[in-house]
């Protein structure tokens, strides 16, 4: 018998303590100001908040991160200077 | 500065009676993942909460903290180390400490409690997070029953997760017999609510000059990595 229940919003697993049995995550992401709120067509893809440039060069010293270009749903595209006029990197 | 660092004692000392009161459990939870009895942990967490609140810890040291939850688990963890067994011994000699927190229930509670392979700290930073939204969402529903209106936040409070867009409105609609422009504006006002909680309550726990969409993130972190 599988009584597990599921988040009718990103579909994980809910634990039996969740809050209000709402899932946790979910909850989190309700607090941003540019979440959930202001999503238009991807109802269910809980917003993506990128890292900023500095963030990200912190995370990848041997790249020169320059400049966040986009974001989708679940990634976001950076500019990078080393060794490619082109080159990008996610 | 975080709340419970303001100048004025008074409003200090409340203010941190006040955010322990709120997440005892968590550091309790923490105490039994390092491995402390259950009879052992009550009393711990009780002298750790006596000397913080009485020692002004919050005051003294740690300007450079900006979170009250590290804040906690960092005092918590030295406590552990160096503290534990002189206030054990104080205890035996006859040294009265006052009860300043309830533990209300505390190993029932824990005894209920899935088990994870989590560290201890991984542990407490969810529970944290989770006891974070158990409390906001307490305030949130208490603020509807003042309004007399319980069974409307029984019924939409489901729709405080997932987007907006996607809300069963018509189907919600029918359940609190309301049009269903009239459900957009209520969903709409409560997650706006919340929102408003939620962000209120983690500000409580910082430095001002942090940011609270950094905790958030933080917060989700913590807990989608469990």
């Amino acid at each position: 018998m599988d009584t597990e229940r599921h988040c009718p919003s990103c579909q994980k697993p809910l634990a039996p303590n969740a809050p209000l049995g709402l899932c946790p995550e979910c909850l989190i992401q309700a607090g941003f100001p540019t979440g959930i709120e202001t999503d238009t067509g991807s109802a269910r893809q809980p917003a993506f908040i990128p890292p900023t440039a500095g963030e990200i060069a912190k995370l990848f010293p041997q790249l020169d991160i320059l400049e966040l270009v986009g974001k989708g749903g679940m990634g976001a595209v950076y500019r990078r200077g080393k060794n490619s006029s082109t080159g990008s990197s996610r | 500065m975080l709340a419970a660092s303001q100048s004025d004692t008074t409003k200090a000392q409340a203010a941190l009676e006040k955010l322990c009161r709120t997440y005892w459990y968590p550091l309790y939870a923490y105490v039994r993942r390092r491995g402390h009895p259950a009879q052992d942990a009550e009393d711990l967490t009780q002298a750790f909460f006596a000397r913080l609140l009485e020692r002004h810890w919050v005051d003294d040291a740690d300007h450079e903290r900006g979170r009250f939850r590290t804040f906690l688990l960092t005092a918590m963890s030295r406590f552990l180390s160096d503290e534990w067994d002189k206030a054990r011994a104080q205890k035996r000699g006859g040294g009265v400490t006052h009860v300043p927190i309830q533990l209300d229930a505390a190993e029932t509670r824990y005894g209920h409690e899935p088990v994870d392979n989590c560290t201890p700290e991984q542990s407490y930073e969810r529970r944290w997070a989770l006891t974070l939204l158990d409390t906001v969402l307490q305030r949130l529903r208490a603020e509807y029953e003042h309004a007399g209106k319980s069974e409307l936040f029984a019924a939409l409070n489901s729709s405080l997760v997932g987007g907006r867009e996607s809300q069963p409105y018509a189907e919600l609609a029918t359940q609190v017999d309301m049009n269903e422009g009239a459900v957009k504006v209520a969903v709409h006002r409560l997650r706006q609510r919340y929102r408003k909680l939620l962000r209120a309550e983690i500000a409580e726990t910082m430095a001002a000059t942090e940011d609270v969409d950094q905790e958030l993130r933080q917060l989700f972190a913590v807990l989608a990595g469990s």
